[in-house]
């Protein structure tokens, strides 16, 4: 229902600025058609045999100059900032007539009701379509146009402008084209990158000097110690990821070499050993075997080979995340069975939501209350009345919307040549 | 981890990000500084496209218009002045602008003249090469209207990114000063024409 209010909205906004000229973002570019299309026809100012006539004529100047010939026919042009020279000129640019390398477009506008007629031509042109010569074509078709017979006038012009392009020596220029200059090495992102591999070199050695320790550092010290130069390693590597993936997995090789050094007893000097899992078993807690059991911790029990002491390391386990801590029996095997929503979330209030959960290994059972974040609105762009316009006006402005039959025009470039008169 | 080692290892960190930043905005700077000058380099250009038409158009018109030597003379002068007056973009003043478009203007004014002294003089209306000439001339003067525009645009990109805060720091210690801008001259909307 919003969609069609605003399709709808937009329909009146588009006749009602019609009615007050086409805007440069409004007028259709052909080459949503196609790329063999080359004349805008919004108001049918021009008969459908003079657009193909046209078309044809500029399809065939593309083949044998490289030339864009635009052609556009309005009823009335938007002029509230624009004179008919700056209109056109601009829409030229906004088009981007002619090929970018050569800039070989020429832009013919007409808008009937203020009775202005106009040529744009891109740099590449100038020379061969001057001011001067494109003034004199249409001096020559003014009696057409004044006598409101658009459709000859405006062929009688592109004739013309053909007819002047395709002069031995003008074609000889236009087809010539330079080329583009060429990719300059860029220095600055070379050091860049180098500046950073050697940075991360730099941070490579001071973590690997970290994991060496000292003698006597506990593995979990050591590792304390490392994370701030691996983590910053780690972030540079996304932004140099090809030449610094293959050292890092290199580098991560050499620290899981050095994590194997055992640690040294504090006490008496003499190096610690792990014991196995069955022989450490007779050292951890209940709660402890059954964390091991679900796998939320596990545990290291290392025992010193001289003085006998023992010592406990704590890792996560697999499922760390997902059970909690048990009130009765003190293990880490709370999961969660069911997850009920009380009341939803809504825009000025909070939700509730019971989680279920349950011990897996004394079957305790209990309730906990989670509050649900109120929703926020989010204010986006209603682009739905666009992708429905689109499709139907072709507007010229929605280039992602020609479909993989559409063309482009070449991206050229006009700094204001060409003619212009009221007829 | 000592505390004191985190620390330090933030403090850099911190400055690192800050001269990134910084020298990503002197980039940035820079680069809108050369469009300016790129700028006025086609400003420069359309101002001297005119000036190089003006000798073949009081050839033209002489041929057929001899006795108005006043103004003739009149636009040889005003085109010598204009062509001597240069600026340097890369330290223009505001100053030095209006001089320079000072003197452009009053080549524009001799050149309105000189089109309107045309006017009574049918034949030379109807000659082809008077009339291309003065699409020459028409074509440029659009031209020129269209340059300023784009140099208007550049500075005004420039001069805002300058004076924006946090970028104006870097702009000071950096260097970095406004451009000028074309103003709008009374009367310069209607470029001189000649109606046929």
């Amino acid at each position: 229902m919003k969609r069609i209010i605003i399709s709808i909205c937009c329909l009146i906004a588009c006749i009602s600025m019609q009615a007050a000229g086409w805007g440069i973002e409004q007028i259709p570019s052909p080459k949503v058609h196609g790329q063999d299309y080359y004349v805008s026809n919004p108001d049918g100012v021009l008969s459908e045999e003079t657009v193909q006539q046209i078309n044809e004529l500029c399809v065939r100047l593309n083949a044998n100059t490289g030339a864009e010939l635009a052609v556009v026919a309005v009823k009335q042009f938007d002029d509230t900032h624009y004179g008919p020279h700056s209109f056109s000129l601009r829409l030229f640019n906004h088009w981007g007539v002619g090929s970018a390398e050569t800039n070989t477009g020429v832009l013919l506008f007409l808008s009937r009701d203020s009775r202005d007629i106009q040529i744009i031509t891109g740099d590449g042109i100038a020379d061969q379509l001057t001011d001067g010569r494109s003034g004199h074509i249409l001096d020559k078709n003014l009696k057409y146009l004044s006598k409101n017979d658009y459709d000859k006038g405006m062929l009688h012009i592109c004739m013309d402008i053909e007819k002047e392009l395709m002069k031995d020596e003008n074609r000889a220029k236009l087809l010539l084209g330079w080329k583009p200059e060429e990719a300059k090495v860029n220095y600055s992102t070379i050091a860049y990158f180098a500046a950073g591999f050697i940075l991360m070199l730099l941070l490579a050695w001071w973590g690997y000097k970290k994991m060496q320790g000292k003698p006597g550092q506990k593995k979990k010290d050591r590792q304390e110690e490392a994370w701030p130069p691996q983590l910053v390693t780690g972030i540079l590597m996304f932004f140099f990821p090809i030449p610094l993936v293959p050292f890092y997995i290199f580098y991560r090789i050499q620290c899981k070499r050095l994590e194997d050094i055992p640690p040294v007893c504090p006490k008496c000097g003499n190096t610690k050993i792990l014991l196995s899992k069955e022989e450490g078993a007779q050292y951890l807690t209940k709660p402890q075997l059954n964390d091991e059991k679900v796998d939320s911790f596990q545990h290291e029990v290392w025992k010193c080979s001289g003085c006998g002491e023992i010592e406990i390391i704590t890792i996560h386990g697999r499922n760390h995340f997902k059970y909690d801590l048990c009130p009765k029996c003190g293990s880490h095997a709370m999961n969660t069975t069911k997850r009920e929503v009380i009341s939803k979330a809504t825009y000025h209030k909070n939700g509730e939501q019971k989680n279920t959960r349950e011990c897996l290994c004394c079957g305790y059972k209990d309730f906990k209350t989670l509050h649900l974040k109120k929703e926020y609105v989010e204010i986006r762009e209603d682009r739905d009345a666009d992708e429905f316009w689109g499709s139907s006006r072709s507007s010229s402005s929605s280039s992602s919307w020609s479909s993989s039959s559409g063309g482009s025009w070449g991206g050229g470039r006009s700094s204001g040549g060409g003619a212009g008169r009221k007829f | 981890m000592k505390k004191s080692t985190l620390i330090w290892i933030i403090v850099i960190a911190v400055l690192g990000i800050i001269v990134v930043w910084g020298i990503s905005r002197y980039n940035a700077f820079v680069t809108m500084q050369e469009n300016v000058e790129n700028a006025w380099g086609q400003v420069e250009n359309q101002y001297q496209r005119r000036a190089d038409l003006v000798p073949n158009l009081v050839a033209t018109v002489k041929g057929y218009a001899a006795h108005e030597q006043a103004t003739l003379v009149g636009v040889m002068e005003a085109r010598a002045k204009a062509t001597q007056m240069t600026i340097d973009p890369t330290n223009a003043t505001p100053e030095q602008l209006a001089q320079y478009q000072a003197a452009q203007g009053e080549l524009s004014q001799a050149l309105g003249r000189l089109m309107a002294v045309a006017e009574n003089y049918p034949d030379l209306k109807a000659s082809e090469n008077f009339r291309q000439l003065a699409d020459q001339l028409e074509g440029t003067e659009n031209r020129i209207a269209y340059a300023r525009n784009l140099f208007n645009d550049c500075a005004k990109e420039f001069n805002a990114s300058i004076r924006r805060f946090p970028g104006n720091i870097v702009a000071g210690i950096c260097g970095f000063e406004r451009k000028p801008y074309f103003e709008a001259e009374a009367g310069a909307e209607k470029a001189p024409t000649v109606e046929f």
